[in-house]
């Protein structure tokens, strides 16, 4: 019956390994799954130039305050895309869970479970860009609001981040205050 | 005031204040902890290539800002991967290098962003009053 239940077998399989490899192996995976929340500024910012462009062929004459705030939106996106990355690199640099003892089956989950926290970045990225798209695009249609549209876009940029800054603590403490591995 | 001179103000408002505070957060980091001289090289490398980047996305977004919507896109995300190269290469070399300290780079890195946000989402207090103010 044992042999026959792929998880438990697969589990075994993976004990099999020492466990130092076992770990390493798992914060690879790790920094390569925290490294996917640099994809959400990217389209934020693609998008964000994208309706800039359109509200400058629109109103060419408001080009340097459209560029302005689309500058300040898109500096904004970029921050869940540097967080995720300085996650990854900790991964590879200075892995933290590697001179851990305990249970390496639990300390391998905790370093994937790291990685994949900080996919959130994606949210925060996606979400703020656009929220720049718009606001650039605002700023276009009534130019005379700019500093309105500019605060709005700011505070909604802010509570956005929230969730890449909550990513961003779980993965932390995973691998810094692991309360899984004290509680084994 | 002419309107490039604007946008040109507002990044070296932005680029000034993102400086001094890098300045600050050396001077407290300091006093708090003792690898004074990798604190210090960790906030100058972070802060300046932050400011760096941010001058290479307006050089971006005011290119992107005359081409066509598609074409705006795609030229935008590529710059994005080539700066997210660029704060790869930096946290790289400050963690491999036993001199500058790496929690000092991101906070130099993460400084701008701060600055952007405060300078621009703190400056009326008449709007948030706004928001909070009750109707009727």
């Amino acid at each position: 019956m044992e042999s026959t239940n792929f998880i438990y077998t697969f589990l075994e399989w993976l004990l099999s390994f020492d466990s130092r490899a076992l770990i390493l192996s798992a914060s690879a995976i790790g920094a390569g799954l925290a490294m996917i929340a640099g994809i959400g500024p990217g389209v934020g910012q693609g998008y964000a130039a994208g309706k800039g462009a359109e509200a400058v062929a629109k109103n060419p004459d408001n080009k340097n305050n459209i560029t302005m705030i689309m500058l300040l939106g898109a500096a904004v996106a970029e921050t869940s895309g540097i967080l995720s990355l300085v996650i990854a690199l900790i991964f590879l640099y200075g892995n933290p869970l590697v001179n851990l003892e305990g249970a390496s089956l639990i300390i391998s989950a905790s370093a994937i479970g790291a990685g994949f926290s900080m996919i959130a970045g994606i949210g925060p990225g996606i979400g703020q860009g656009y929220a720049a798209g718009k606001a650039t695009e605002a700023v276009g249609k009534r130019p005379k609001l700019q500093s309105v549209i500019i605060r709005t876009m700011f505070l909604g940029q802010a509570v956005a981040q929230t969730t890449g800054i909550y990513a961003l603590i779980i993965s932390l403490v995973l691998m810094f205050a692991n309360p899984l591995i004290k509680g084994y | 005031m002419t309107k490039m001179n604007k946008l040109r103000q507002t990044r070296n408002q932005i680029v000034k204040l993102t400086f001094i505070l890098g300045v600050l957060i050396t001077i407290i980091l300091c006093i708090f902890f003792d690898d004074k001289l990798g604190i210090i090289f960790g906030t100058i490398f972070g802060t300046f290539i932050s400011i760096l980047n941010f001058i290479e996305l307006e050089k971006t977004l005011i290119k992107a800002s005359v081409m066509k919507p598609r074409n705006a896109q795609s030229y935008t995300t590529k710059h994005y991967f080539l700066r997210y190269g660029i704060i790869a290469i930096v946290v790289l070399i400050s963690i491999k290098a036993n001199y500058i300290n790496e929690y000092a780079t991101i906070i130099g890195l993460l400084l701008l962003k701060f600055v952007v946000i405060f300078t621009n989402l703190f400056n009326d207090k008449e709007y948030f009053k706004r928001i909070y103010r009750k109707e009727g």
